[in-house]
């Protein structure tokens, strides 16, 4: 027996103790001693939302929507500073040559757009649940548009109008939801709409910058 | 409630997978998927958890999840930039620090 070997038993065996650990851990949890659905379900009603999943995030979790969208916010400042630190060696010509790339049928895409733009459209009450599969998607959409122009570089730059469309996410969130307080809590569903039709452009765009936006390095 | 005792295992099972992977394997790229197999088993933890309740599905750790995943899709998008980073100043998608006396990875 070499000791490979007895290495590879000894980190199974720990793993498996690890793995039966943490599920005992998890299969005799206690049962819990507030049935918070049936509180949500009687809660329900309050909040003029079908959607027990929408109500929740909408008029509970709203902090952890600001903070998770302030998080994509966080890491993009973290990836623009990682981007200035070194110098940079860029790559003057792109060249993709998957299948992918090939003549790609634009109908594709278009159809994969008007569907999303469809979603959204019918289940505009559920937007809080759907906001950031649908900004993925319509990055995802950008992305594939900006990868087949391989003759040019990638154009978003460290811009105003980049810095301005980022921080005003956040701005939009927080004045939509001190006007909600300040009108007295009337129309919030309608207010709260707004917010997540900019999350979605927000959600998008960050997406697209974690891939697409170059500092401008001819600042130093 | 069959899925509590199947989904419990399955997603501590893929957990123990990124356990393993983020601790002996030096490749970086790696070492960032196995935190997203982890973070995932935590989803599918929650998800299971949620299951459980009576007498509809608990809305609460969805609602978690929804939270979640943007904050590890943000995670994934520095961890990536950093290991790029490294890459672009070593030539080589592992730490400096795992490597032995002979200069090649573990």
């Amino acid at each position: 027996m070499s000791v490979y070997s007895v290495k590879l038993i000894l980190i199974i065996l720990l793993l498996s103790i690890l793995e039966l650990g943490l599920a005992s851990a998890v299969l005799f949890m206690p049962d819990p001693t507030i049935n918070l659905t049936e509180v949500m379900y009687e809660q329900l009603a309050n909040t003029n939302m079908t959607n027990p999943l929408s109500a929740i995030i909408v008029h509970f979790r709203s902090y952890d929507v600001l903070l998770s969208i302030s998080t994509l916010f966080i890491a993009i400042i973290g990836i623009w500073t990682i981007f200035y630190s070194t110098p940079i060696i860029e790559k003057t010509e792109y060249h993709y040559d998957t299948p992918l790339m090939q003549p790609f049928p634009q109908l594709l895409l278009l159809i994969i757009f008007v569907v999303t733009i469809g979603y959204i459209l019918w289940r505009v009450t559920e937007l809080a649940i759907i906001a950031f599969h649908i900004g993925a998607v319509l990055a995802g959409i950008a992305l594939f548009l900006r990868l087949k122009q391989t003759t040019r570089k990638p154009k978003i730059k460290n811009s105003m109008f980049v810095r301005l469309v980022l921080s005003g996410g956040l701005l939009v969130f927080a004045s939509i939801a001190f006007s909600v307080v300040a009108i007295d809590y009337q129309l919030s569903n309608t207010l709260i709409l707004l917010i997540e039709l900019s999350i979605i452009i927000l959600i998008a765009l960050s997406l697209l910058i974690f891939f697409m936006a170059r500092p401008n390095i001819q600042n130093n | 409630m069959t899925d509590f005792v199947f989904l419990p295992l399955v997603s501590m099972g893929i957990f123990t997978i990124g356990v393993y992977v983020l601790f002996l394997d030096t490749d970086l790229l790696r070492k960032i998927m196995a935190l997203n197999f982890m973070a995932s088993s935590v989803f599918l933890l929650l998800i299971s958890i949620a299951s459980r309740s009576n007498p509809a599905v608990d809305s609460i750790p969805h609602g978690f999840i929804l939270v979640a995943i943007v904050i590890m899709v943000s995670l994934t998008a520095l961890a990536l930039m950093l290991a790029r980073r490294i890459y672009q100043i070593t030539g080589q998608l592992y730490l400096l620090e795992d490597k032995n006396d002979m200069g090649e990875p573990l």
